[in-house]
């Protein structure tokens, strides 16, 4: 298994363990947030604390996944490391995420 | 500077391109990058091999994807080859023009979740170019030396 999943306080964290987020397991991430947010929730945090490396498919199933909180949902993201980062930058899309260094951080703010 | 080739094969598995790309990475690791980094040649190779795998062999395992890593002492070029279908014009396009983020207020049904490898390709590389000859797609891919700028 690439993810764990623990909800919380209605926020589902989903952490992905696998050392990478790429081609291989990206349809899992999108699967993982499709049936999270069918079951109700819609609040999530991912945590990528694990994660080493990541591709374009794992960018777009991140995209997907905040796509589908729609706007009455919440998409935040933790514990990304500097090359997890700089995809970020590169796209822009750290104009549009909500990151936070560490969890505790990113409930803080789900919770506010 | 010593001149150098090494050259890579994988089948057509999206689970196999983690084994070419962490090659990449520390081979690129042993030599002076002037402005990128070995996990930005290593994102450059592992999007340049999706390619292949997802267009070119449109997923099909049992199909081979070819990778040269060459150097000598002004630049790192590395070819990614696969005998599949040519390159989509869409992606082709995308090699000379941005999908970035839009300014303004985002549509968040526009945004679009595919079609970004070949954008964070060209922004990590030195120069990208593809060709198509006798069947065979050719991605290649070029980093800068240190030694180029000193």
């Amino acid at each position: 298994m690439s993810f764990e999943t623990e909800i919380t306080n209605g926020i589902a964290v989903i952490r992905v363990t696998a050392g990478r987020l790429d081609a291989a397991i990206a349809p899992e991430l999108k699967k993982k947030c499709a049936g999270i947010i069918d079951g109700g929730t819609s609040r999530i945090m991912l945590d990528l604390e694990s994660v080493l490396f990541m591709d374009s498919s794992g960018l777009g199933a991140v995209i997907s996944s905040f796509k589908l909180t729609g706007q009455k949902g919440d998409f935040v993201i933790c514990n990304m490391n500097e090359t997890v980062r700089e995809i970020f930058t590169l796209t822009h899309m750290d104009r549009l995420f909500e990151i936070y260094p560490s969890t505790d951080e990113g409930f803080q703010k789900m919770c506010a | 500077m010593d001149n150098g080739k090494i050259n890579l094969s994988i089948d057509s598995d999206l689970h196999q391109v983690q084994h070419v790309g962490e090659a990449v990475r520390c081979l690129a690791s042993h030599l002076e990058l002037a402005d990128a980094k070995p996990s930005s040649v290593e994102l450059a190779v592992v999007e340049a091999i999706n390619n292949s795998i997802e267009h070119a062999y449109q997923l099909k395992a049992g199909n081979s994807v070819h990778v040269s890593f060459e150097y000598n002492s002004n630049c790192l070029n590395i070819k990614i080859s696969d005998y599949g279908v040519p390159m989509p014009k869409s992606i082709v396009g995308h090699l000379s023009a941005d999908i970035g983020m839009p300014s303004g207020a985002v549509d968040l049904d526009a945004l679009p979740e595919s079609g970004w490898g070949m954008q964070l390709l060209k922004s990590v590389c030195d120069e990208v170019s593809y060709n198509r000859n006798d069947s065979c797609n050719t991605l290649s891919l070029s980093f800068k030396l240190a030694s180029v700028t000193a």
